[in-house]
């Protein structure tokens, strides 16, 4: 299949192939033939998945705006397609792949190209109220310029519903828990939800700026404060991009531990979001229950890596803490406790006839939809889309664990629950499989927190190199994409994150509920602001 | 003399519902943080925030009128009013008189209608969610109400609170008008003390509410006055519930009997706390829409109760 496509790719008047093996391609393209390699693609019997859409100020490069795809094939195949030369205007893809409506409304908030043919032209990040002009991801913009002083506060445009008994609910974007602003407008007719825009980027802090020009370790720690909930995973990928660009191998202890953390990362994150959603319907004890499962395994987290959240463990070369045989025993001795205690507790919850008759058809999204949007994770795979970057790309130690994706048909809340509780329990088994190595070839107990990141720190990396990192987190694939300047810092850094490729599905699964099941609904997608909006 | 006895004991029986009903409610919540495997705020918890809220500064919005500000008074009223004509642990209630469950009833409605109107003054969209939903609820709970109370009325040959229970001391627990008037009566109260599987009372999840969403522009004293007017109408509700389930064996006694008897009737009603809260801790609020269906279940019983009690007296 990859040489067809290649005979593909070549037969495109001017298209050029740079890098082509057995699992990856890059290719340059004529601007005007991307929109037609895309809709071929798509006819693939595998429909591709997507990564991430760059837009890049290469001028000073001789190169103009630049845009690259980053596309999943079937067989492990990652495709970059790459257009340069833009000079003040890109063909829109969304017609065609709906999935690049944001990142498409994004490049042209933050580097002012028109998106040709989108049929959404509102601004995304920058919300109205920025100076006309102002496209702070622009190199001639330097960031010690970006202030607030540019922005005066006007109403956001949202669509109108008009006619009798139509009601609109504007709500946020400061909420009355502890939650993060996003601004949701519905209309409704009664408690039916007609429409729901959701404004987003409140928390918009300019990361992607803020890393050009920075190292590559200072940009590790700016990307592991992108989110707490979603730390190893954006780092993970982070630090993959990085040891692609400076060619590190990963010693098998590596690889272990740095899957062990990502496995609990999902732990924590599953079991509270399974709590909050039982929260979602007024449901005590499974919220008690659930927010004690992640407490627990947040201390667990604290006591063995020094972090609640994880941060600060995986620097790229290797890892900053590896465990000593005591704390080993630690960890597994608490997660079997904690294994034994949800499976304790989820029966009253899975078990629940209310919760059911709450969770069940609410907050249908439909596999067309999830697979037209890009969606990606728990929300993906309870939609029936069978993809999780663990099985889809040969990573970590995931391959030789026989991870199996957990996949939903329904697509309502109840769908999304499930996902999670099956991977909840695949994450313990991988766990405790993983420690049960540790354990029999002792490795841990000799070695005792090495200090590794100075593999980095003297490296010099290769200038003007292209590199990319995904992870599965939590709530779906994270993409980082790194590129590197002359000097081989950050040139530009662009962070798709699961809840980026998300949230757009969100006021779609909202579509036709009541109004009293959006929390529910909401808490079974559980995204994040913060890395969503960078 | 026997007509100052009579004021002393009315005054009594409602000085102590006003200084108890904050106490269930303590309770209520700290039986819900112990199933949330939480140790909870103390028992006294309520009566600090009330005088916190007391205290505090109050904030209205300039499109009010002047139902916003009345309405926690009003609405306090006429829940004293409602607690005048409830019988006590020794069976007496301060007012008696012909068809006071009417009286009951209508203060809770009265005090339901000036909410409802408040909910919508302020024309913020939750107060307008929380009052159509408040509305769509009461529909549903208020015929029930009087249904339910009516049965026990022809129970017992008397429209009065006070009569009732007496009357009831009569009539066998296990007497099928009387279990379906009791199971009507539960599903009603319920509803009435806004908790769950009807409304959630702890939530924050502004699109969710009910009773909260009609209140929740109010701030500082007027908060103060609407939520103490809540706890005494769950105070009531559970006192008419206890006297009407489980009455204890009533005595004109004084001194250390009357103690006694007095102190069977917190417990039971604290119990019942116990057993609502029990209820709120381990089930699910249900879908709005299906609220009709759990709340017909209690207008279905209230019916089959009036009919076996025309079958198995023959008459009405």
């Amino acid at each position: 299949m990859q040489n067809q496509l290649r005979d593909y790719l070549l037969s495109q008047p001017d298209s050029k192939i740079t890098i082509w093996s057995n699992n990856e391609g890059f290719v340059w393209l004529e601007v005007d033939d991307l929109p037609k390699v895309l809709e071929y693609l798509l006819t693939l019997p595998e429909r591709p998945v997507w990564l991430t859409h760059v837009m890049n100020d290469e001028r000073e490069l001789g190169h103009g705006f630049t845009l690259y795809l980053l596309l999943h094939l079937i067989g492990d195949f990652t495709l970059t397609l790459a257009i340069k030369g833009l000079d003040d205007s890109f063909p829109s893809l969304t017609p065609i792949f709906p999935a690049f409506n944001w990142a498409e409304r994004e490049a042209q908030d933050l580097f002012g190209l028109k998106a040709k043919g989108h049929p959404d032209n509102r601004p995304l990040i920058l919300h109205p109220g920025w100076q006309i002009g102002f496209h702070p991801l622009r190199k001639d913009i330097p960031s010690e310029s970006l202030n607030d002083d540019k922005y005066k506060s006007v109403p956001l445009p949202v669509p109108n519903a008009l006619g009798e008994g139509i009601f609109e609910i504007p709500v946020g974007p400061i909420h009355a828990g502890i939650i993060e602003p996003g601004h949701f407008r519905f209309q409704t007719i009664g408690e039916t939800v007609l429409n729901l825009d959701a404004q987003l980027f409140y928390t918009h802090k300019g990361i992607e700026k803020l890393l050009e020009g920075k190292d590559l370790l200072e940009g590790l720690s700016i990307i592991e404060r992108l989110c707490a909930v979603c730390t190893v995973s954006h780092s993970l990928a982070y630090c993959e991009a990085v040891e692609k660009l400076a060619d590190i191998e990963l010693t098998r202890e590596t690889l272990l531990w740095r899957t062990i953390l990502a496995e609990l990362e999902r732990l924590y994150n599953h079991i509270g979001d399974i709590g909050n959603m039982c929260a979602g319907v007024g449901f005590a004890l499974g919220n008690a229950n659930g927010l004690q499962g992640k407490e627990r395994l947040q201390r667990l987290n604290h006591e063995v890596f020094a972090h609640r959240f994880l941060r600060g463990v995986v620097v790229p070369g290797g890892l900053k803490i590896i465990p000593d045989s005591k704390s080993l025993y630690a960890l597994k001795n608490h997660l079997t406790e904690i294994a034994r205690d949800f499976e304790e507790w989820i029966p009253l919850i899975l078990e629940c006839y209310e919760f059911r008759q709450r969770a069940v058809t609410t907050g249908m999204l439909k596999r067309e939809s999830a697979i037209d949007l890009g969606v990606t994770g728990v929300a993906a795979r309870a939609s029936g889309v069978n993809f999780d970057w663990r099985t889809a790309h040969a990573h970590l130690l995931y391959p030789e664990l026989a991870v199996k994706p957990v996949v939903e048909e329904t697509g309502d809340v109840w769908a999304r629950i499930s996902v999670r509780v099956c991977e909840v329990r695949e994450s313990f088994r991988i766990i405790m499989t993983l420690l049960r190595e540790v354990i029999i070839t002792g490795e841990s107990a000799v070695k005792v927190s090495p200090e590794r990141s100075g593999q980095v720190r003297n490296l010099k990396l290769p200038p003007l190199q292209i590199a990319w990192g995904c992870a599965e987190s939590p709530r779906g694939t994270d993409v980082i994409w790194l590129m590197t300047d002359e000097q081989g810092k950050i040139f530009r850094c662009r962070i798709r994150t699961a809840a980026y490729a998300n949230w757009p599905a969100v006021p779609l699964a909202v579509l036709g509920n009541i109004v009293p099941d959006f929390p529910l609904i909401n808490k079974s997608f559980e995204l994040c602001y913060s890395c969503c909006d960078r | 003399m026997d007509f100052i006895i009579s004021l002393f004991a009315g005054a009594t029986n409602l000085l102590i519902i006003l200084v108890l009903a904050p106490l269930l409610q303590g309770l209520i919540k700290k039986t819900k943080a112990y199933w949330q495997m939480r140790q909870g705020p103390g028992l006294f918890q309520s009566y600090r925030d009330l005088r916190k809220l007391w205290t505090k500064e109050e904030v209205i919005s300039e499109h009010t009128s002047w139902i916003f500000l009345r309405t926690p008074e009003v609405v306090l009223a006429s829940t004293i009013m409602a607690a005048f004509v409830v019988p006590n642990a020794f069976g007496w209630a301060p007012f008696s008189g012909y068809g006071d469950l009417f009286w009951f009833v209508a203060s809770f409605a009265l005090g339901r209608f000036f909410i409802a109107l408040a909910g919508l003054d302020t024309a913020g969209t939750f107060g307008g969610m929380g009052t159509s939903r408040e509305l769509f609820v009461s529909v549903l709970v208020e015929p029930t109400f009087l249904l339910g109370l009516l049965v026990l009325a022809f129970l017992t040959g008397s429209t009065s609170l006070q009569g009732i229970i007496w009357g009831l001391t009569n009539v066998s627990i296990a007497s099928t008008p009387r279990l379906l008037a009791i199971i009507a009566l539960i599903i009603v109260t319920i509803a009435e003390m806004g908790r769950i599987p009807v409304d959630n009372p702890d939530t924050h999840l502004e699109l969710t509410m009910i009773h909260e969403g009609m209140v929740l522009e109010y701030s500082g004293r007027s908060l103060a006055f609407l939520n103490y007017a809540e706890q005494i109408k769950q105070f009531i509700l559970l006192l008419l519930l206890v006297n009407i389930i489980w009455p204890t064996t009533t005595s004109n006694g004084f001194g250390l009997s009357a103690v006694l008897i007095f102190g069977q009737t917190l417990i039971k009603i604290a119990l019942f706390g116990l057993i609502f809260a029990t209820i709120e801790s381990i089930t699910v609020k249900v879908r709005l829409f299906r609220l009709p269906n759990f709340l017909i279940s209690g207008t279905a019983a209230a019916v089959l109760s009036l009919i076996t009690f025309w079958l198995t007296r023959g008459r009405i």
